[in-house]
C-alpha cells in the first residue's frame, strides 16, 4: 500500500478538531493507514502568503511537500480545501518551470530536504472518490442515510484553479454528490452550489460582507 | 477669443505634430514652442502618464490587462461583485490602466476579491482578473496599507509559522493524538537562506 502522510493544516486542529477525528476514524475503518510527521508549517494560505510575495508562498508550500517526501511519503492526505489548492498549485508551478524547481531544491538541500515532484497530493474527498470509490463505500455501510436530503458545498479551492488541480471539471463537478448518494442519501441541487462561501471576505473587508455571501448560499 | 476674454487654454496640434511626438521627435525639433497656446501642459501631462505607464508595466501584463478591461466575460459570475455592489472589478482595472495605482492601494474594495478563481476558469485569455487584485493587495501590504485583519494574519504566520494553535483540550476529548510540532525554526532559516 502507498505510504500516506496526513496534512491537517492550521484551521482543522485549531477550530474543527472533529473533522480530524472523522477523517482518522473512517480511513482506519477503510484500511488506509496514514502517518503524522513533525515539522509542517501552515501550507501556507495562498490568499495571505501571496501578499508577502510569491517566493514565501511557494517555498513554504514546497518545503512541506519535501518534508513528506523525505519521510518516505508517496501521497499527502488533506481534508482542507485551502491546503489542497496551495499544494496542487505550488507543485504545478514547479512542474512547468524546471529552473525554478532547481533553484528551490538548492535551498532545500541545505536543510537536508529534497522535492522531486513525485509526492501526490490527495484531498480526502478525492481519495474516497478516486482511490476507494463510491461503490466500495456503499458496501461498507451499516446505517445508510436513507431518505436524507443533503446539499453539498464543494468549496472553491477543491475545484479551482482547474489548472494544476485536477480534482474534476471545475464547472460541473459530480464526485462529492456521487459519494453522498453512495450513503443512501439524496442530493438537493441548488443554484448557488458552486458559489463561494465568502470566508476570505472576513480577512480584508467588513466581516458583514462575508456573512452576506454565506447567506446567499444558505437561503 | 482670448482677446474677448474667453478662458480657453487648450493646446492645438496638427495631427502630424502628434505623430511626430509619438515617433520620438523632440518637441524642440518640431518647433512646438512656436505655438501661440503653449503646448507645455500637454507635454507635462504626457510625460507623467508615460512614467505611470512604465510603473504599471513593471507589475502588470499590459496587453492582457487591456483585453481584460473590455472583455467582462467573468464579471457576472464574480461572487464578490454579485454580493457587494460597490465592488466593481472592471472599474478598478480601468483605473489601473489610467495609472491610478496610489489611490487604488488605499481602496478597501481591492480586498473584496476572494481569490475563488472563478474568473480564471472563465477567462477566454486564461488571464483571470484576480491577478490584478493579487498584485494590488501585495503592493498594499508592501506599503503597509493592508487592513488590520490581514496584517494580523501575516504577523501570526510570520511569528508562529501557522495560523492558529491546535486545540489541546478538544483534541484530548476526541482522543486525538497530540499534534506534531511545527518546524518553525527550520522554516525561518530556509526563508532567510532563500532571500540571501
Amino acid at each position: 500500500m502507498k505510504k500516506y502522510i496526513y496534512f491537517w493544516g492550521c484551521q482543522i486542529p485549531a477550530r474543527f478538531p472533529f473533522m480530524e477525528k472523522a477523517a482518522r476514524v473512517i480511513l482506519e475503518k477503510l484500511g488506509i493507514m496514514a502517518e503524522d510527521i513533525s515539522g509542517f508549517t501552515c501550507c501556507p494560505e495562498k490568499n495571505m502568503a501571496q501578499n508577502m510575495g510569491d517566493d514565501i508562498w511557494l517555498l513554504t508550500a514546497i518545503r512541506n511537500l519535501a518534508l513528506a517526501e523525505t519521510a518516505g511519503g508517496e501521497a499527502l492526505i488533506t481534508p482542507c480545501n485551502g491546503c489542497y489548492a496551495t499544494f496542487k498549485s505550488a507543485a504545478h508551478k514547479l512542474s512547468i518551470n524546471p529552473p525554478l524547481a532547481i533553484r528551490i531544491n538548492k535551498v532545500l538541500q541545505d536543510s537536508g530536504l529534497k522535492y522531486s515532484g513525485r509526492m501526490q497530493v490527495k484531498h480526502i474527498i478525492e481519495l474516497l472518490a478516486d482511490d476507494i470509490g463510491a461503490d466500495v463505500l456503499s458496501r461498507k455501510l451499516s446505517n445508510p442515510l436513507w431518505g436524507m436530503k443533503i446539499a453539498v458545498h464543494y468549496g472553491c479551492h477543491l475545484l479551482r484553479p482547474g489548472e494544476g488541480g485536477g480534482f474534476e471539471n471545475p464547472h460541473a463537478p459530480v464526485k462529492l454528490e456521487m459519494l453522498v448518494n453512495a450513503l443512501g442519501a439524496g442530493c438537493v441541487d441548488y443554484p448557488s452550489k458552486l458559489f463561494c462561501c465568502g470566508e476570505s471576505l472576513g480577512r480584508g473587508c467588513d466581516p458583514s460582507q462575508a456573512l452576506d455571501m454565506a447567506r446567499r448560499k444558505l437561503l | 477669443m482670448r482677446r474677448q476674454g474667453d478662458p480657453f487654454d487648450i493646446p492645438v496640434f496638427h495631427y502630424t505634430e502628434l505623430l511626430g511626438l509619438a515617433m520620438g521627435i523632440t518637441p524642440k525639433e518640431l518647433g512646438l514652442n512656436m505655438h501661440r497656446i503653449k503646448a507645455d501642459t500637454f507635454l507635462k501631462d504626457w510625460s507623467q502618464r508615460s512614467s505611470q505607464m512604465e510603473l504599471i508595466e513593471e507589475y502588470f501584463d499590459l496587453a492582457s490587462l487591456k483585453r481584460c478591461h473590455v472583455c467582462r466575460a467573468c464579471e457576472n459570475d464574480c461572487p464578490s461583485a454579485l454580493n457587494v455592489p460597490k465592488f466593481e472589478p472592471q472599474a478598478i482595472i480601468g483605473r489601473v490602466l489610467e495609472g491610478k495605482l496610489e489611490e487604488l492601494l488605499k481602496l478597501p474594495e481591492i480586498w473584496n476579491c476572494v481569490e475563488c478563481h472563478t474568473c480564471v476558469e472563465l477567462c477566454p485569455q486564461r488571464f483571470g482578473m484576480e491577478k490584478v487584485f493579487t498584485i494590488l493587495k501585495r503592493l498594499a501590504v508592501e506599503q503597509n496599507m493592508a487592513p488590520e485583519t490581514m496584517k494580523n494574519m501575516i504577523d501570526t504566520f510570520s511569528a508562529t509559522s501557522r495560523l492558529g494553535k491546535p486545540q489541546a483540550t478538544l483534541s484530548k476529548r476526541l482522543k486525538l493524538p497530540q499534534a506534531k510540532p511545527s518546524g518553525m525554526q527550520e522554516w525561518r532559516e530556509l526563508l532567510e537562506r532563500f532571500k540571501a
